[in-house]
Order: C-alpha cells, then sequence, then structure tokens
C-alpha cells in the first residue's frame, strides 16, 4: 500500500481535480483507492458528494475533523470508521477498483489552530516529543486501516504548509505536485520543496530522542510535478507556457512528460454529478482528448509507484 | 490565361514559403485571429544582399551558446557574454527560436536577449534564492 500526498502551496493549480480524476482511473484500473480530504474546503468531498448530502450524513460526526477533535480530547476514535463509499462514482466503477472517502469538514481550519496549542513543553526533550506526537496523529491513525484493503491511499492537502499538512507529509511515503506551467506556480514549486526539506530534516533530527522507534524516520519521495490547464496548440503546449515546463525539469525536479489539459466545459461542472472526468465518455474528440491526456498521466503514475502489473 | 495561372501559382508559392517562416507563437496569433497577413513587394536583389551582411549562428555554434549560457552565474555574466558575441536580432531571434522561447519578430533585441538569460541563468538564480541550502540535501529524488 502506497500514500501519496497531493500538496502544492498554490490554491487553485488542480490538486483536487488531480487526487479526484487519478483516483477515479486508478479504480477504473481495478485498484482500491481511499482518499483522504484535508482541505477546509471540502472541494475532494463536494467532488463525490452533494453539500446536502454532507450535511446531513457526515458533519456533525462523520469527517476527518470530528476525528482530530477526539483524539485530541483523549477519546478512542478509529479513523478507519469514517470511511464511505460515494454512491455515483462506485456504481460508475462497478465490476473494477473502488474509491472510498474520507471527507472534510470547514472546522478543519480550526484544528491547525489546535494542535497547535500542543506543541512546545518545559524543556527540550518535551517539546520535540510534543512535536512529534502532534505531526504523527495522521500516521498513527491510519494504523487502523488495513494494508490489504487498498492499493493507494490519496491524500488532498490544503493550499499552506500548516499543522494538518505536516501530518499528511509525515504519513506519506510519497508527494504529487500539481502546479500551473506559469511564473508564480514554478516559484511555488521552490518553496514547497524547500518546505519539505526542513520538515524532513526537523521530524528526523527530533526522532532521536530516548523512547521513539529510529524506524520512524520519514523518507517521502517526490513523484514529480504534473502540469495542469495546459493550453494546447498543435498537440503540444503553448509556446508561453514551455519554457516554464522545461525549466522545472532544468532544476532536476521530476516532471511528468504527461500533462492535464485545460478544458473548462468538462471540469467546471464534473465534480456536480459525483464523477470525474477520466471515467466519463465524451462525444468530442476535444473532450475525449483531455481523457485521454489524464489516461497517459495515470498510466505513467502506475510506473513512478510501482502499481502495474 | 496560361500565364496567368502559372503567375497566381508561383504568388501563392512564395506567400506559403514566407508563411513557413512565421515562428510557432506568431502563427498561433495568426490562427487566433489576433494578427493579419500584409503584402509587401521589395526588390529581392537587395534584400538578399542585406541577408548576406549577417552571419547568423549554425546549430553548433546555438548548442555552444547555450551550454556557456547554461554554466553561467549571474545575469550580468550573460549579458556581458552575448553582447560580446555580437549578435543581431535576428541572431538572436535564432538563439531564442533554438530554446524554444516565446518571441516574436517585433519584440525589441534587448527583450528577446533578456528572455534568452532569464530562461538560460534567472530561473537557476531564483530556485536556488528560494530553495537556499535545503537544495543540498533532501527529497528531491524521484520514487522509483
Amino acid at each position: 500500500m502506497s500514500v501519496v500526498s497531493v500538496i502544492n502551496y498554490k490554491g487553485g493549480v488542480g490538486k483536487t481535480t488531480v487526487a479526484a480524476n487519478l483516483a477515479a482511473e486508478l479504480a477504473w484500473r481495478n485498484f482500491n483507492i481511499l482518499l483522504i480530504d484535508l482541505d477546509p474546503q471540502a472541494s475532494l468531498t463536494f467532488s463525490f458528494i452533494t453539500p446536502e448530502q454532507w450535511k446531513s450524513d457526515f458533519s456533525e460526526s462523520k469527517t476527518i475533523k470530528s476525528w482530530f477533535d477526539a483524539i485530541s480530547r483523549g477519546e478512542p476514535f478509529e479513523l478507519s470508521d469514517l470511511i464511505f463509499s460515494p454512491a455515483n462514482v462506485n456504481n460508475k466503477l462497478r465490476g473494477k477498483g473502488s474509491l472510498d472517502l474520507i471527507p472534510s469538514h470547514l472546522g478543519l481550519i480550526n484544528v491547525d489552530l489546535e494542535l497547535a496549542t500542543e506543541l512546545g513543553g518545559a524543556s527540550i526533550k518535551q517539546a520535540k516529543q510534543n512535536y512529534l506526537k502532534v505531526h504523527r496523529r495522521l500516521i498513527k491513525g491510519l494504523e487502523s486501516t488495513d494494508d490489504e484493503d487498498y492499493d493507494v491511499i490519496m491524500i488532498d492537502c490544503p493550499p499552506n504548509f500548516n499543522i494538518v499538512t505536516k501530518n499528511a507529509i509525515v504519513a506519506s511515503d510519497n508527494i504529487l505536485i500539481p502546479a500551473k506551467p506559469d511564473y508564480l506556480s514554478t516559484l511555488g514549486i521552490d518553496y514547497l520543496i524547500r518546505s519539505l526539506n526542513q520538515l524532513v530534516k526537523d521530524y528526523n533530527d527530533f526522532i532521536n530522542i530516548d523512547d521513539v522507534d529510529k524506524d520512524d524516520a520519514i523518507d517521502p519521495s517526490i513523484l514529480g510535478v504534473v502540469f495542469t490547464m495546459v493550453q494546447e496548440y498543435g498537440e503540444r503546449p503553448i509556446s508561453a507556457i514551455r519554457p516554464f515546463i522545461t525549466q522545472t525539469r532544468n532544476l532536476d525536479i521530476p516532471v511528468f512528460d504527461s500533462y492535464i489539459k485545460e478544458n473548462k466545459t468538462i471540469f467546471s461542472d464534473s465534480p456536480q454529478y459525483g464523477v470525474p472526468v477520466a471515467i466519463r465518455s465524451y462525444s468530442t474528440s476535444t473532450h475525449q482528448g483531455v481523457v485521454d491526456g489524464i489516461e497517459e498521466f495515470v498510466s505513467e503514475f502506475e510506473v513512478k509507484l510501482g502499481l502495474e502489473d | 490565361m496560361k500565364n496567368y495561372k502559372k503567375a497566381v501559382s508561383n504568388c501563392l508559392r512564395k506567400i506559403a514559403d514566407q508563411i513557413d517562416r512565421i515562428d510557432a507563437s506568431e502563427l498561433e496569433e495568426l490562427a487566433k485571429g489576433n494578427f493579419g497577413i500584409r503584402i509587401e513587394f521589395s526588390n529581392n536583389k537587395d534584400k538578399l544582399k542585406e541577408k548576406g551582411l549577417q552571419k547568423l549562428p549554425n546549430n553548433e555554434e546555438l548548442n555552444t551558446i547555450e551550454s556557456v549560457l547554461r554554466e553561467m552565474e549571474s545575469r550580468e555574466q550573460g549579458e556581458t557574454f552575448l553582447n560580446e558575441k555580437g549578435l543581431s536580432k535576428e541572431g538572436l531571434l535564432y538563439l531564442a527560436k533554438h530554446l524554444d522561447l516565446p518571441v516574436q519578430k517585433h519584440d525589441s533585441k534587448k527583450l528577446i536577449s533578456d528572455k534568452i538569460i532569464e530562461t538560460t541563468i534567472g530561473y537557476r538564480l531564483r530556485s536556488h534564492a528560494i530553495q537556499g541550502s535545503s537544495k543540498d540535501s533532501g527529497i528531491t529524488k524521484q520514487s522509483t
């Protein structure tokens, strides 16, 4: 089982779209996927269920926020109890793999503040222990899922580097970075890598205290940057954005060869129907071309993650 | 009639040749309707003579210029190097096209040069400024 965090500091780069479509296409290819929505905006959640269903069936006590709150209070709560199978997408997937979800909640924004209050300590040793305890919350929670149940657990992270996001990184073997091919987004990739390196260093420095298993050192790998919202001309990215793709490669940052093409028509309302673009069929060649692009990206992802048969 | 048809076909062939020389970004703008086409008649012999005075870099020279720029550690070094190369505007356009940069014939020589510098030197300086010492260790390794 692999745990993959989908992350970028910058908002609006297509993290949720990538997570939803990647998970759906992998499930179509007979893999069992668990999505965890850690973004208080809950966009991934609302890509699979309606706000009305979320409010009536989940918001009260069945979101990731409920779990974080319970753990902070010292109450027993298995993370796996939050897992459910969204109906629309799993109806589409019938006979193939599966796609399950742990939904988010707007109140998750306060969880960062609450976790921050648990940091620090009377001594350096205590501060380090509290740091590890706070940042290991999610990885501990994932122990309640069976390794055999899922091929990939994919975490949709919020566009920041707060404690909840850091929990996702600590819990992950791999990092996937969606990014738009423009100047500010490529600067954002540098910021993200710097923050990732700092977190890994700090975390692994802190585990050198007496009562922590040294095997718990973290070592997530960057699977790569996948460029999104790519405008094409002549079956390749337009000339204005190609330099940013090339520059990212030249910085020795892994970059997926395939990319997600821009298409406002099909991406703008797809979440409304609870079934990602990747597993819907389209009658026009332009729209089908977007799906083909997603499929190529997922094939590359399978190879990089070692998922292919 | 026969001569007229031949003249039209020669004309169309010359227009097609000129369109073939348009770079990709200009062709995109033409296709979108943002650019138009204007036909000017000129004396071919004068044009050829003018071109003959400009030495344009060949592929090997372009590769060498690119390699040198990619090793430089400041924008100022890159600017000095390009100035010393004495490339004409057309030479810089050739270099920009070699680097797959979106430049247009009406861009100034300075703008073309700046774009070349940014794409060979500037982006590395930016990345290093942001990533700092964390670049030398950490998780940029690729997952297999």
